[in-house]
């Protein structure tokens, strides 16, 4: 199973924020057996996809220097779900950054509701050896629209 | 045994509107983990535009079971003509349309397309089915369920995109290449080519298509016939002109299904060249089983350059 979590950056503030999309599909692997009378998108799958939008934000911040890892997540609400033909509007803003680790807040919004919020997850930094930081930059920002 | 569910084959994700027997309107979406994402061109994923078509199969098809109470399924037989304008990419949410222009007792007849962006990227036009009764293929309490997940009345279509927004993908991500052809028997000319495909029950979209009849959905057959001609007019275009023009599939008709094919079958696919030009071919493609003609269509490609499928295809 592939474990990309959101599928497209809508907009980004270097260094503030970002916005991107998770498509929920029928198709989805995650969505057997949760539920097998009712599939639902599980809500700390929608953590990860803030996760992974907020390690993306880091690593632009960072000038691709780092990646980053995931190690607290604060403040956790869930409001409500995803389905199936749901798009979900992920929103990151770096809250902190320094040599050693970074701080996001997050939000999750299906057609305007709020469905999720993240208080703070936090990442150790990973450093990304000088010599691999031109290709992540290329990997980062030649991806066509 | 029963078999373990990996993958599935449910390519509606809602039905927003529906009028039964008669139109219907859902939504596909499509994620960064699809199955079946292929690359054109290096570094652009797109959703297959032949497997898009299911879409508004699957579509018409809720149509039609929900009309006729959850006793018939459709199976399709025949499809005039499939057009393809825009490829689809990951986050895209699809907008399906099918209508159904008649219903007997026996068979039926619908179009339909696919909209991204309030643009059309596939159409379909005269569609045959037959009405096939639905619980010799699928339990019908399942169909039910899936049915009762599915349609979400009043639910809104994706939206068309402000133009102020500049989507990107999140970063390049690498693609697994699908394998539709096992092998090829004989290219050894520059008109035919000559492949099979081995049809296993351990196929993943055997689980939905059908729980308990397996059947290998025609959109895979069509995909393995366009596979095998592609192979070929590629192989063309970078001998004259150097892997810098690839071949896009354009356009399918006179699309014929003569058969369930099933695990254990082996499909012997032909493509003839009929015509081939700088910026475009033209091929007849013909499958068989154990001798049995199983499916046969026409199919056109475009000859584009990265640039002209950038334009043409891809940012629409």
């Amino acid at each position: 199973m592939r474990f990309f979590l959101f599928d497209r950056i809508i907009s980004s503030v270097p260094g503030k924020e970002a916005t991107g999309i998770k498509n929920v599909a029928a198709q989805e692997e995650f969505l057997i057996g949760h539920y097998p009378r009712r599939p639902v998108m599980p809500a700390p799958l929608i953590i990860e996809s803030l996760a992974q939008l907020g390690g993306w934000a880091v690593t632009v911040a960072t000038q691709y220097a780092s990646l980053a890892l995931m190690v607290k997540v604060n403040d956790l609400k869930v409001y409500g779900s995803a389905v199936p033909g749901d798009q979900i509007l992920l929103h990151v803003v770096l809250q902190n950054i320094n040599d050693f680790g970074a701080v996001i807040s997050g939000t999750a919004q299906v057609a305007g509701t709020e469905i999720l919020t993240v208080g703070s997850i936090t990442y150790v930094l990973y450093t990304v050896p000088p010599e691999e930081r031109k290709s992540l930059r290329q990997r980062y920002t030649s991806a066509a629209p | 045994m029963r078999r373990a569910l990996l993958m599935r084959f449910l390519m509606i994700d809602r039905i927003c509107e529906l009028e039964l027997g008669t139109r219907a309107r859902g939504i596909k979406n499509i994620t960064l983990n699809d199955d079946f994402l292929e690359e054109f061109f290096p570094g652009m994923p797109v959703f297959s535009p032949v497997i898009a078509a299911e879409a508004a199969a699957q579509l018409v098809s809720w149509a039609i079971i929900a009309a006729r109470d959850f006793s018939v399924k459709p199976v399709i037989t025949v499809v005039d003509s499939y057009q393809c304008t825009g490829h689809i990419r990951p986050g895209d949410q699809i907008e399906v349309r099918g209508a159904i222009d008649s219903l007997s007792e026996e068979s039926g007849l619908a179009h339909g397309s696919l909209l991204v962006g309030g643009k059309p990227v596939l159409e379909i036009q005269h569609a045959v089915c037959y009405l096939y009764p639905l619980a010799e293929l699928d339990p019908p309490e399942r169909a039910r369920l899936q049915f009762k997940n599915l349609y979400v009345p009043g639910a809104p279509l994706p939206e068309v995109p402000s133009t102020s927004d500049t989507p990107q993908a999140r970063e390049q991500v690498p693609v697994r290449p699908l394998h539709w052809i096992d092998r090829i028997l004989d290219q050894s000319t520059d008109t035919h080519i000559t492949g099979i495909k081995n049809v296993t029950a351990t196929e993943d979209y055997f689980n939905d298509h059908f729980p308990h009849k397996p059947v290998l959905p025609g959109v895979i057959i069509i995909q393995c016939m366009v596979s095998l001609a592609k192979h070929l007019a590629d192989r063309l275009l970078a001998q004259s002109s150097g892997h810098e023009r690839r071949a896009v599939l354009h356009r399918s008709d006179k699309i014929k299904f003569r058969m369930f094919v099933q695990p254990g079958d082996q499909l012997l696919m032909q493509a003839k060249l009929n015509q081939f030009a700088d910026d475009r071919s033209l091929f007849t493609a013909q499958a068989s089983v154990s001798g049995k003609n199983a499916a046969s269509l026409r199919l056109e490609f475009d000859h584009v350059s990265r640039d002209e499928y950038l334009q043409r295809y891809y940012d629409l």
